[in-house]
């Protein structure tokens, strides 16, 4: 990359950008990575550089070092997988529909470690596993199986 | 947002049963969301011996995503970066469920000490010495336990020696000392800005 086009950061950026693009960086990492290498371009510009190479050796090998990654330059929100993964809205109606008040000492509820008592709305879902709907209703909707069994939660509830 | 409810209550959980378990989580700082974990390395294996701290920093989304865990005592194992400290395990990455805790989560990683899965490695450096040269392996990993898992834990009493002898409270003290994982200086800091 030319130091010269420097001073012009949306160029620098542009450029970077369409580098990147041909290499199949995913955007949200792409961002960071356009900042690490403009501050390293910057650096460089002021020992008096006119132009540098860089080499990035990118080691994308397992999920976990990209997550790492992520930590250190600040970002990570949901996971596009989780997503896609989770129940389809009209059953989680159907399970809502059902879901009812139960006893107090009814046991616990592994997703907030909370007792189930009388006043909470619970859900039973088909592995008979009992939750506040609260809880089990924001899993659900990342991940289609049971906190505790892990048995899918078939799209076809019975009525 | 993270549930510090539940993030309270499993730090509570996890304190009454560390005489069981030996398995200790305390919060880095006030914010719950960075904590730090302590395993024993499991008897019979080359870790045995040795404590070994976790870096643990909950996800906003938490417990409905994996906390993220990360070596900070290095360690020498196919499945753990000797590098990072990253590990590689499914409970913490897809098959993560939010009816697992902190707690078992830490077993999970204990676990994976005593049965390394060479053939899923994180490190692949360790993972070819594992399957090609154990007896070398097994070597690494004890020295590896002995330089860098034991000493923290071997000089704490002479660590909170010097730091009373600072003027410091010695419950303090202790404390501090485990809030950085038994780094003097970084304990020295803290308590000199409190």
């Amino acid at each position: 990359m030319p130091l010269c086009i420097l001073p012009w950061q949306s160029l620098c950026e542009t450029h970077l950008r369409r580098v990147l693009d041909a290499l199949d960086v995913g955007s949200s990492f792409r961002a960071d990575l356009i900042r690490c290498i403009m501050l390293t371009a910057l650096r460089g510009s002021d020992h008096g550089h006119q132009q540098f190479d860089m080499n990035i050796n990118l080691n994308l090998a397992t999920a976990e070092e990209v997550e790492m990654e992520d930590i250190s330059i600040g970002g990570y929100e949901s996971d596009p997988d989780q997503v896609a993964r989770g129940v389809s809205r009209s059953t989680i109606e159907k399970l809502e529909q059902k879901s009812c008040s139960v006893q107090d000492g009814s046991g616990c509820c592994c997703i907030c470690l909370e007792e189930l008592n009388g006043e909470d709305k619970v859900m039973e879902i088909p592995c008979s596993h009992l939750f506040h709907s609260r809880c089990i209703v924001k899993w659900l909707e990342r991940i289609d199986s049971c906190p505790l069994c892990r048995t899918r939660v078939e799209v076809e509830v019975p009525e | 947002m993270i549930d510090f409810g539940r993030v309270q209550k499993e730090l509570q959980e996890c304190s009454k049963d560390f005489e069981a378990s030996g398995i200790k989580v305390s919060p880095k700082a006030d914010n719950l969301a960075r904590l730090i974990g302590t395993i024993p390395g499991p008897i019979g294996t080359p870790y045995e011996g040795g404590t070994f701290q976790i870096d643990i920093t909950l996800p906003d989304a938490y417990p409905f995503q994996p906390p993220k865990m990360q070596f900070a005592t290095k360690v020498w194992h196919p499945n753990i970066s000797s590098q990072s400290g990253a590990i590689c395990l499914d409970i913490l990455k897809d098959q993560w469920s939010p009816a697992l805790t902190l707690k078992t989560a830490l077993l999970s990683i204990q676990a994976l000490l005593s049965a390394p899965e060479p053939d899923d490695p994180q490190d692949a450096v360790v993972a070819q010495q594992y399957l090609k040269d154990y007896q070398t392996f097994v070597g690494t990993a004890r020295y590896w336990t002995e330089t860098f898992a034991k000493t923290s834990a071997l000089g704490v009493e002479e660590k909170v020696q010097r730091l009373v002898e600072m003027g410091f409270l010695e419950s303090l003290v202790r404390t501090t000392l485990d809030a950085v994982g038994g780094d003097e200086n970084l304990a020295l800091e803290k308590l000199c800005s409190a």
